[in-house]
């Protein structure tokens, strides 16, 4: 395949090599960020001890040492990478099909309906006996989805146009968003901080059970989104050219919006809102590999890991003994990358 | 081998915006669709490409979806895609997880016969309104289509653009024994291109045959309220000069 006859074969077999280069790259990013997110802490534990109680394993004889890296420091690491991932894949996912460059995976609303849900849950406190801490991922997932189901059953009533999509995702917004401020109005002061601090977005709320949840939600729709990689880059043409080539346009709009709220309530159910992530990852995506969502799929869920665990190193960097929560570092990490981009674009508009 | 289609009317809200048409055409020939601006011709179009209902026949059997080639009229994209992975987007529904050779060499196949090697790999975004005309033209060829419809496929087009699609989509259907529809606005290029035209004016089918029975002065000064002068070019083709 890599040598073809004609001129085009040969330079698309280069493009090919590029994009794979760029995978292998991002690939090993994360993996030198998530060892230096491993060695980071409060604790100030020294590298060896690290080494010794990583192969201890989590039963190590030492067992300070074994609760921080194998209870604390491994599972914020990797659910670090898993939601950056999830919302990475979901950011691309959106920008794709409502064709905007602006949209994330908060555009239609997701994060206003998980905060409404965790909001509600930490209000009213334990029911049917589930602890607290459970509770309030399965409150903010359902929620979620209740907010997707809405917007899916609007787009299959009216027809899955971008311009529906947003409308009514806007519309969804701003309801969640209210009833999240009116449960935070009906606080008590003690309630309310609960709720401000799970809406920051923290990997401190990250353990082994959020890694399993988040990491099979993610496992079992990337290969559904994958399987639909033609199809997306197809839909970049425009909609009437990719609906003149046979694709059903609207049904494969309301099939990725459906993968994407399930990814980002996957994301944000543990963790809070992490907004920007879904945001920028595409746009380095692209600017790295192009629209072939063969590529740019798997690019963006890297780029969105490699963000999240190069933030949540700095939110540890910054004040020595505390964490700063990643919620608020993901910009301060990702702007200089945007930046980068945006000052890599070459000019448009003037054509 | 022929093709042939009875479209029924189209509604938009309470309005009938095309009246029943019927169409057949022996197979490698090219329909020319035209008429004045609001016509219809872009519906009719749409409804003989099946978007939302197959209509067309071939030899009194349905043509299937992926044995027709539709291209809606033009708009500018911003795909960052380069012309080569724009023209094997042609092939969506065959494409597997890798490219094959045989996919790659039949799309740089297309693109060098349009003239469009050069671009190959540049990137669709980059290109001018009328280099990203061709390439969705060399989209659809790739897809080899038994009926073939363009909706102006020369509107962005320099006159020798223009020329190499009308010449290039002609030999397709001769060679391929396929059935070409194109709706135009240049009435010259129609007379020169086409084998049949099928003149419509708000939404009516006015006039069907050959162009000598169809651009007759009368009928053009009907339609486009203007008073044409014919003339005979070198080949003896029709050149139509409006006044």
């Amino acid at each position: 395949m890599s040598d073809a006859a004609t001129p085009s074969g040969g330079l698309y077999a280069r493009q090919i090599r590029v994009r794979r280069a760029a995978l292998l790259t991002a690939s090993a990013a994360l993996c030198l960020l998530l060892a230096a997110d491993l060695v980071t802490g409060p604790s100030g534990m020294s590298l060896a001890d690290l080494n010794t109680a990583l192969w201890a394993g989590p039963a190590g004889e030492d067992r300070a040492a074994a609760a921080i890296l194998w209870q604390i420091r491994l599972p914020q690491s990797i659910m670090a990478a898993l939601v950056g991932a999830s919302l990475g894949l979901a950011g691309l996912m959106m920008q794709t099909i409502l064709n905007n460059p602006l949209a994330s995976p908060f555009t239609l609303g997701f994060s206003a309906a998980a905060g409404f849900g965790a909001a509600l849950s930490i209000l009213v406190g334990g029911l049917w006996g589930l602890p607290q801490w459970l509770q309030t991922p399965i409150s903010a997932f359902a929620m979620t989805l209740a907010a997707a189901a809405l917007i899916y059953l609007i787009a299959r009533l009216k027809g899955a146009a971008p311009e529906v999509l947003v409308l009514a995702g806007i519309a969804v917004l701003f309801f969640f968003q209210s009833l999240q401020s009116l449960v935070q109005f009906m606080a008590s002061p003690e309630v309310l901080q609960q709720i401000v601090f799970w809406l920051f977005g923290s990997l401190l709320k990250a353990s082994w059970t959020s890694v399993q949840v988040c990491g099979a939600i993610l496992l079992l729709c990337l290969p559904l989104v994958m399987r639909d990689a033609w199809n997306l880059t197809s839909l970049c043409m425009g909609d009437a050219n990719a609906a003149s080539l046979g694709l059903d346009v609207n049904r494969l709009r309301r099939r990725s919006f459906l993968l994407v709220a399930a990814l980002t309530a996957g994301a944000v159910c543990f963790t809070g809102t992490i907004g920007f992530v879904g945001l920028i990852a595409p746009h380095i995506a692209r600017a790295a590999v192009g629209e072939d969502h063969r590529f740019a799929l798997p690019t963006a869920a890297l780029m969105g890991a490699v963000i999240l665990v190069a933030a949540s190193v700095i939110g540890k960097l910054i004040s020595p003994g505390a964490v700063i929560p990643v919620g608020i570092i993901t910009a301060i990490a990702g702007i200089p990358m945007l930046m980068a981009v945006i000052l890599s674009l070459r000019p448009t508009g003037a054509r | 081998m022929t093709l042939s289609a009875n479209l029924p009317s189209v509604f938009k809200g309470r309005s009938r915006i095309l009246h029943p048409v019927q169409i057949s055409l022996p197979a490698g020939q090219v329909l020319g669709v035209i008429g004045p601006n609001g016509a219809g011709k872009s519906t009719l179009l749409r409804s003989l490409a099946g978007i939302e209902k197959l209509h067309a026949h071939w030899n009194g059997q349905l043509l299937r979806r992926d044995q027709i080639g539709y291209m809606p009229q033009a708009l500018q994209l911003n795909a960052r895609l380069s012309v080569l992975e724009a023209v094997l987007l042609g092939k969506r529904e065959g494409l597997g997880w890798r490219v094959t050779a045989a996919d790659l060499d039949a799309a740089s196949k297309v693109l060098l016969e349009l003239g469009l090697g050069h671009l190959a790999g540049r990137s669709m975004d980059r290109l001018s309104g009328g280099q990203q005309q061709m390439v969705l033209v060399a989209q659809r060829i790739l897809r080899s289509p038994r009926l073939l419809i363009l909706d102006e496929p020369t509107s962005a087009l320099d006159l020798h653009h223009q020329l190499v699609i009308l010449r290039h989509l002609r030999a397709y259907a001769r060679v391929n024994d396929a059935v070409v529809v194109l709706a135009l606005h240049d009435l010259t290029l129609a007379a020169r291109f086409c084998d049949q035209l099928l003149l419509i004016d708000r939404g009516k089918p006015l006039a069907n045959g050959d162009c000598e029975s169809v651009l007759t002065a009368g009928q053009i000064a009907q339609s486009w309220e203007i008073s044409p002068e014919l003339l005979r070019a070198r080949d003896g083709s029709w050149v139509i000069v409006p006044h």
